[in-house]
């Protein structure tokens, strides 16, 4: 089994290769998604089809269920989803298709063209968003997050100069600003320190997200590598941080989607990266906040 | 590859980004037009400000016929649904939504303090009167949170109230 899961990773087969991007679409949009808990069964029920019988990944039919079930949930929480669920959405669509054209030969094409899309959009467009908000580009609101954020405390509490009280302090008192709208200041513990962090962050992600959407638009190889690069320091660093493993997992596959025609090298960063998410994982904020809350 | 196999191929390659290109800019105009949060809605928007929902917040007045404001909180799945949805698209609608279901449901006081009332759904083993919201009038305000200002070793922020409806 492991042997047979390395040989697909590492394959120099085209159709082998489609094989695994569709079968690795499956758990990923099924668990990365964010479905409500009515339509996850169903994916659920999916997913295991697709590991008790791989070859169905192959089929048109599958796919179009598995858009089908995820447009109907789509439909009805749009303005709930976020945006890594409008990415999952958009790469079924994608996988969908390319399933369809698998014998005509162009599904890896058509593949590698919409991964290469979505992730230049997906970085262009968040730097204009961010760009665009003078909180973000003075770096207040990475600092903002950085000392009262939940996602971010365990990351904080280990790089971080706060203290274990002054982290509490800052979670109970975001927590509760609106339960009486009257008191209408909370002062949150920070730290000069905490300031640089958070300024070297904000510049960080800016740059780095900028430079990965600017890099694919050429669609030149030596500029695919460096963009692959930086897309996989943007992971190894963001998701560290802040463990939003929704967006990880589906930026991750897009990434790897691209992978094909480059060296194996590349695909075994991809790999190491993947592993690494497992740790990302681990329930490190239920795990903190439940040791401050015995402190 | 034909004429016909290449806008075939052409076609199908843009098919999610066409989608994009139908949604991204109907986000836009909800994020500038009705103040919908850029985190959510398709908009790619997310961590790039305070425009989060959870850093948003809704409260609703009961107003009395004599003109006293009560807050109100309904403990009640589809009022919670509502109030959510209010928060990431604060618009008129939504906000007259909230008070329809609410109206539209029997509700009890379960606890009423000074200006502060918290209703639940009355189910047939009820021991409270019914709560009679006729005739009366609501007020609905979004609370956004802020920050104003950062000194050496604190950030201060703020809640203010960023919106106010008033529905009959």
């Amino acid at each position: 089994m492991f042997k047979k899961i390395t040989y697909y990773l590492f394959t120099q087969d085209s159709t082998e290769f489609i094989f695994l991007i569709q079968f690795l679409t499956v758990p990923i949009a099924t668990f990365a998604y964010g479905h409500t808990p009515e339509i996850l069964p169903v994916l659920i029920a999916l997913c295991i089809g697709v590991c008790l019988y791989p070859k169905i990944a192959q089929q048109p039919l599958f796919w179009i269920g598995m858009l089908g079930v995820t447009t109907y949930d789509m439909y009805h929480h749009a303005l709930f989803a976020a945006n890594h669920s409008w990415v999952v959405w958009y790469w079924l669509i994608a996988v969908t298709i390319a399933t369809c054209f698998i014998r005509t030969g162009d599904a890896l094409q058509i593949l590698n063209n919409n991964a290469r899309w979505l992730l230049i959009i997906i970085m262009l467009v968040a730097v204009g968003w961010k760009a665009a908000k003078p909180e973000y580009v003075n770096g207040t609101f990475f600092e903002f997050n950085l000392v009262s954020n939940t996602k971010m405390a365990p990351f904080v509490s280990v790089v971080g100069d706060l203290t274990d009280k002054q982290i509490n302090s800052n979670i109970h008192g975001t927590a509760r600003m609106f339960l009486d709208l009257e008191q209408e200041q909370t002062v949150l513990h920070s730290s000069w320190y905490m300031r640089v962090i958070a300024h070297m962050a904000t510049w960080w992600v800016l740059l780095i997200e900028f430079a990965v959407g600017l890099l694919l638009l050429f669609y030149k190889k030596s500029f695919d590598y460096w963009a692959h690069m930086f897309h996989l320091q943007f992971m190894f660093f963001t998701y560290m941080a802040a463990p939003i493993m929704g967006f990880a997992w589906i930026i991750w596959l897009l990434g790897y989607s691209l992978t094909w025609g480059h060296s194996v090298q590349l695909r075994k960063y991809y790999i190491a990266l993947a592993l690494l998410f497992f740790v990302y994982m681990a329930p490190w904020e239920a795990w903190y906040i439940n040791y401050l809350w015995h402190q | 590859m034909g004429q016909k196999n290449i806008l075939k191929f052409v076609g199908a390659s843009f098919v999610p980004i066409l989608f994009f290109g139908i949604f991204f800019p109907m986000h836009m105009f909800n994020v500038l037009v009705h103040d919908q949060s850029n985190w959510k809605g398709g908009g790619m928007g997310m961590f790039s400000g305070f425009e989060h929902h959870t850093k948003r917040h809704v409260a609703y007045y009961f107003v009395t016929h004599e003109g006293q404001r009560i807050r109100t909180n309904i403990d009640h799945r589809v009022i919670h649904e509502l109030e959510a949805r209010f928060e990431l698209l604060p618009t008129h609608n939504n906000a007259q939504k909230i008070i329809d279901a609410a109206r539209n449901t029997p509700m009890e006081i379960v606890y009423q303090t000074g200006n502060f009332m918290t209703l639940r759904v009355a189910t047939e083993f009820s021991q409270q009167e019914l709560f009679d919201y006729a005739d009366g009038s609501f007020v609905i305000e979004l609370w956004k949170m802020d920050y104003v200002e950062r000194s050496e070793d604190a950030i201060t922020t703020n809640i203010r109230n960023a919106a106010i409806y008033y529905l009959n």
